[in-house]
């Protein structure tokens, strides 16, 4: 009979993911691009915001989006309708994109001279936080639709951004959300967060917005452009 | 999750001078990491039997407990949805998080 016997060892459970992630981030560095994964739960209008936005920044900037969604390309062909040049990602029962479907999409899309690469993710607000893509930047949108309590209850996905753009505020009036309260809540876990207040609908907050996302692309375009 | 742990597990199986199974692999996960042992644990019962050397292995997970340093005051505290994060001495938030984000396989037991 064989006795039993302990290898230790340490090796994070993440760790192809994170290497792979390191590769698309050297490649998005080679290509001189700002990748920028958009993350939020679904209908929180990561679409209706990106739509807003290519259509703001497209005339002046090199926009590439990718769109992950499990099924389907419709989200797709909204941005394609107003310019945007789309690579659809369908994860399938995967809820969430991971650096091996941003590396395959590289290497099979030229994005020579592409400025800006915006990554919308699947909409899920737990899995995308620990799965990094190899972005330069990571943002959450929350709707104030959703309840300024949501960071407490997904704090990991609200710890690990550099952004949070509280979307939807035409609906301010009507819902029971309070920015203050939500930033509050935010910035107890990430006190360095930048956040942006905006409605897709009625433009409102947009130019900062599009603003602080030009500011990251390497060719930056006059705001009074926007 | 389940896929890596046993790949990670299968790949140090082959490492070793064993021609053994693997009875039980260890992981630590911090509770700042969207991850529920449960679900892990089924996910995991579920495939181990397609890695080599691992068919009838346990997962042993240890959850780590949160710590951070308040950046109010300084003080050692567990940030905990209860509190919504904050220290509870003060009510500041979190300056360092100390422990409470880890995601490893740290050994495994052989047979």
């Amino acid at each position: 009979m064989h006795d039993s016997s302990d290898e230790h060892m340490l090796e994070r459970i993440l760790a192809g993911n994170d290497d792979l992630a390191a590769h698309n981030r050297e490649h998005f560095d080679e290509l001189k691009l700002t990748a920028v994964n958009i993350m939020s739960a679904p209908g929180a209008g990561k679409t209706l915001l990106l739509e807003a936005t290519v259509a703001a920044l497209a005339p002046k900037h090199n926009i590439f989006v990718v769109e992950g969604d499990m099924v389907g390309n419709l989200d797709a062909e909204r941005l394609r309708r107003v310019g945007a040049s789309v690579f659809q990602i369908c994860t399938g029962r995967s809820c969430h994109l991971d650096a091996q479907m941003v590396a395959r999409f590289l290497h099979t899309e030229p994005l020579q001279g592409v400025e800006l690469l915006l990554i919308e993710n699947v909409g899920n607000l737990v899995c995308p936080a620990d799965f990094k893509l190899g972005e330069h930047k990571r943002v959450v949108l929350l709707s104030v639709t959703e309840g300024d309590d949501k960071p407490i209850k997904y704090p990991v996905i609200f710890r690990s951004c550099d952004a949070v753009v509280f979307t939807k505020c035409d609906l301010l009036p009507y819902v029971d959300f309070s920015i203050d309260k939500a930033t509050e809540n935010i910035r107890v876990l990430n006190p360095g967060v930048e956040t942006f207040v905006v409605s897709s609908i009625d433009k409102t907050g947009l130019t900062d917005w599009n603003a602080w996302l030009s500011q990251k692309a390497p060719a930056k375009v006059a705001l009074s452009e926007i | 999750m389940a896929q890596s742990i046993l790949n990670i597990a299968s790949k140090k199986l082959a490492s070793t001078a064993h021609t053994d199974t693997v009875t039980a692999i260890h992981v630590i996960i911090g509770q700042f990491r969207n991850v529920d042992i449960d679900s892990l644990k089924f996910a995991f019962d579920n495939i181990r039997s397609m890695y080599a050397g691992c068919s009838s292995c346990q997962l042993e997970a240890e959850v780590v407990t949160a710590r951070a340093t308040c950046r109010g005051c300084s003080r050692t505290y567990n940030p905990d949805m209860a509190t919504s994060f904050r220290c509870p001495m003060c009510g500041n938030g979190v300056g360092q998080l100390i422990s409470g984000e880890e995601l490893d396989v740290i050994g495994i037991t052989l047979r």
